[in-house]
């Protein structure tokens, strides 16, 4: 049977309860860091005890081991009876989901956008207490909506972050404005961070018809040539669906003739049927016998031009040969899982699997390679 | 549906029209009429999407973008300017034991020690150190690089011990002097590159490039190949081949026969030099660039044709204009900038401490002993700079983009010049570089490549495995 394993990332408090917000987990190796502001903490005593900082009382909480170590950040939600981890040691990717409002709809986004606040604030206070050197993910909604506080947010982990770098994916709009962008060129950030933009289309119809957003393609593309001026390395992302497969030739054409091989990277991503996408997959899903050739297509174009690319969350037996070199094992390991067919297959060991989130659809249908 | 400006031109090898655009997207239109469309109602052309992907049209409502990619790409290229150089010539001796007879450097002969570098290795890698990019190449020039072989190990162990890793070395060479256990041993420490003189076919290579001391001169060539192919050597190693008249006569066949009955697998051609020996020999040697282009025509059908049947040999002098055509901005060939690479991406220090801008500019000095052609001069650490306004103008002419004639040229997204070289066939800064050879041969090899990527003769296999 096809199990997928769920990622242990949040623990149901049976009576404890705790302060909603953030806490530090502190024990004998990782204490708060003195100059920043303070934070909540859970103080490891013995074993599974521990201290609350917020009422000084001693509270048993068995299992937290499972999700978090000393130094982790964590989050309470708002009745105090369940844990999260906001910021983690072990994690090899940590991001931050700092608001839920988008002005985009694209017909496949995952997490789609509801109207919502921002946590930057909070984020700023948990970066500033977790001490490993690493990348954080900054992603939403739309990180830049709430472009003040954005702008706030990118000067403050500028200036007292050395150790911290940022991946952002954002739609890119708002950085068509030049003013904006000379705002953010001036905190710094863009010396420590690279911006993962989605591109669907080399025309305002394509793009804008998966955005369903008039007007997005233009300022998305205006937003990636002020990237460029400003010489930040870009993620392009494309996600490849059943109104744009007939037309990644020409995306990357577009990418080639309008950016700069040395800034872009071009990531083409199957789309993973959660959020609208699951429940649009039957218009927007491409079957992979459709894509190959388009797809080879536009992979030999960027190549041709010397642009770097890479080949997401595609199986390896979905792809032609010639495109299993570029393919990348991008499906976390909680999130995959190998249906029985694939047992035999001599690719595994390279292939990103199938989408646990995908079992029942077209989209998990294995063709092993013997 | 909009319109953007474009530069157009008939390639005589299909009567096709290319057209171009300054963010180097470049396509092709069927014929005349076409062209009249796209002019005149682009929007009843059949290729629409191929033509917006590559910046020739776009959407009524797509603003300024066309303008602000070509502002930034445009920046990028300009912004080159600003950077250190990255290729590092020196010439550690104008000697050489080849006397040939369409030479571009006007070599020395082998007892004149008076063009022996006199300068000490490490006030060079000081000097070097200071200068060079983050990453650059050494490229040893001549003369003939093997004579100087214990100023070069001086110079690269002092460069290691400023810049460690960050440099690559090649040596031009002709493989005359002998070479011994420690020259080997060194190559493969230091992961040296050999340019190796070999001209395709042993009997024209033994007829134009004469040993002064060793005999034949291809008999030297293939034992010294040996002798470093048996030393594991072969890997470091390319060849570079001088085309003469009798060569193109032969075709491109039998050059590939000759070169794989040999090993040789890849190899870079060029014409004749315009410069040094080979100007005065080029009535007997020489050939019309027409003929040269018509040579390299069918050579390309020749290296598709091997490629379809399974056979490993490629020219790199093709990967030149591929690399222009498929990735413009990639391009970082010194003598194809615009503007011009000339004293900004490299530069060429002299046996006698005199800086040149290029290569060629050292050529034509030592042709012409011009003192205007030096930048400046290395003295024991000091630096000495002979300006005079003379290279900025250089610099100035370099930018074909407001060079006339140039400025509306198909090519000129793809093109570029060593301002040299209006200086030397001209006579003159500006030039008229409509006439210069290296315009000729561009757009020849342009017409040329373009067609077969058009065709799909030339395949993306072959670009993935040739460059």
């Amino acid at each position: 049977m096809d199990i997928a394993p769920l990622r242990v990332d949040t623990l149901f408090l049976e009576s404890t309860r705790l302060t909603s917000g953030l806490y530090f987990v502190a024990d004998q190796e990782h204490s708060l860091a003195p100059s920043a502001p303070n934070i909540n903490t859970l103080t490891r005593l013995d074993g599974s005890v521990y201290l609350d900082s917020v009422d000084g009382v001693t509270k048993k909480i068995p299992d937290l081991s499972n999700i978090a170590d000393g130094g982790d950040i964590l989050m309470v939600s708002s009745n105090g009876s369940r844990l999260r981890t906001f910021l983690s040691q072990r994690s090899l990717q940590n991001t931050i989901l700092v608001t839920e409002a988008c002005e985009n709809l694209c017909v496949f986004c995952s997490q789609p956008p509801k109207p919502s606040g921002h946590i930057f604030t909070e984020s700023l206070v948990a970066l500033r207490h977790f001490s490993k050197a690493c990348t954080i993910g900054i992603t939403g909604g739309e990180p830049t909506l709430y472009w003040d506080e954005f702008l706030q947010f990118c000067r403050a982990v500028s200036k007292d972050l050395p150790n911290k770098n940022f991946h952002v994916l954002s739609h890119g709009r708002n950085l068509s404005d030049t003013d904006r962008v000379a705002q953010l060129v001036e905190t710094g950030f863009f010396d420590k961070s690279y911006f993962g933009i989605p591109l669907h289309g080399h025309n305002s119809k394509i793009h804008d018809a998966a955005t369903q957003r008039e007007g997005s393609f233009n300022e998305t593309v205006n937003g990636l040539i002020n990237l460029s001026f400003c010489n930040v390395p870009v993620e392009l992302r494309v996600i490849v669906t059943k109104q744009n497969k007939k037309f990644l030739r020409f995306l990357a054409d577009f990418i080639t003739t309008y950016f700069d091989h040395r800034n872009f990277f071009v990531a083409f991503m199957q789309l993973e049927p959660v959020g609208w996408a699951k429940a649009n997959y039957q218009s927007i899903f491409a079957e992979p016998e459709s894509v190959a050739d388009e797809l080879s297509l536009a992979c030999e174009n960027l190549q041709a031009s010397k642009f770097s690319f890479g080949l997401y969350n595609y199986p390896q037996c979905h792809l032609p040969l010639k495109l299993r070199e570029f393919a990348h094992r991008s499906i976390s390991d909680w999130k995959n899982y190998f249906p029985q067919d694939c047992g035999e297959c001599i690719k595994k060991h390279d292939c990103c699997g199938f989408f646990s989130s995908a079992i029942g659809t077209r989209l998990n249908r294995p063709r092993p390679i013997l | 549906m909009k319109l953007h400006p474009f530069f157009f031109r008939k390639n005589p090898e299909n009567g096709k029209i290319f057209i171009s655009n300054q963010l180097g997207g470049w396509s092709f239109l069927r014929d005349e009429t076409d062209l009249h469309t796209l002019i005149a109602a682009p929007s009843e052309l059949s290729d629409l999407d191929r033509l917006q992907a590559k910046g020739f049209i776009s959407g009524s409502d797509s603003g300024d973008l066309y303008e602000r990619a070509a502002e930034s790409k445009m920046t990028h290229r300009f912004s080159r300017l600003g950077e250190k150089p990255s290729l590092i010539m020196v010439v550690p001796t104008l000697r050489c034991d080849h006397n040939c007879r369409y030479c571009q450097v006007s070599r020395a002969p082998l007892s004149s020690s008076a063009h022996d570098i006199q300068l000490s290795p490490q006030a060079i890698a000081d000097f070097i150190a200071a200068v060079a990019a983050p990453k650059f190449k050494l490229e040893i020039q001549g003369g003939e690089a093997l004579l100087a072989l214990d100023f070069i190990y001086a110079l690269v162990s002092s460069l290691n011990k400023l810049r460690g890793e960050d440099f690559e070395v090649v040596l031009c060479t002709a493989l005359g002097p002998s070479i011994d256990d420690r020259f080997i041993g060194w190559c493969h420490e230091e992961g040296i590159r050999l340019s190796v003189s070999f001209d395709g076919f042993v009997d024209l290579h033994s007829k134009f490039r004469i040993h002064s001391t060793k005999g034949d001169s291809a008999t030297r060539f293939l034992e010294q190949k040996r002798k470093l192919e048996d030393a594991g050597l072969s890997d470091n190693i390319s060849y570079v081949s001088t085309l003469t008249k009798e060569a193109l006569e032969r075709g491109p066949k039998d050059y590939i026969d000759s070169c794989l009955s040999l090993g040789i697998h890849r190899i870079y051609s060029r014409e004749l030099s315009e410069y040094g020996f080979a100007s005065s020999t080029k009535s007997n040697l020489g050939y019309r660039i027409e003929d040269y282009i018509k040579f390299m025509g069918s050579y390309l059908d020749e290296l598709i044709v091997g490629f379809n049947s399974g056979e490993d040999f490629f020219d790199y002098t093709f990967s030149l204009y591929l690399t222009k055509l498929l990735a413009p901005d990639a391009s970082g060939h010194m003598d194809a900038l615009s503007p011009a690479g000339y004293a900004t991406a490299g530069f060429l220090l002299n046996y006698d401490g005199r800086i040149f801008g290029s290569d060629e500019a050292r050529m034509l000095y030592e042709s012409t002993k011009n003192e205007r052609l030096t930048i400046g001069k290395l003295r024991n650490k000091e630096f000495e700079l002979q300006e005079n306004g003379f290279h900025q103008r250089l610099l100035t002419e370099s930018f074909l983009e407001t060079s006339s004639i140039c400025s509306t040229c198909a090519y000129l997204p793809f093109c570029g010049l060593d301002p040299i070289a209006t200086l030397n066939q001209q006579g003159d800064l500006t030039g008229f570089k409509k006439e210069l050879s290296q315009c000729q041969l561009t757009i020849g090899m342009l017409d040329l490549i373009s067609d077969r990527l058009d065709s799909g003769a030339l395949t993306r296999e072959m670009v993935k495995s040739w460059i």
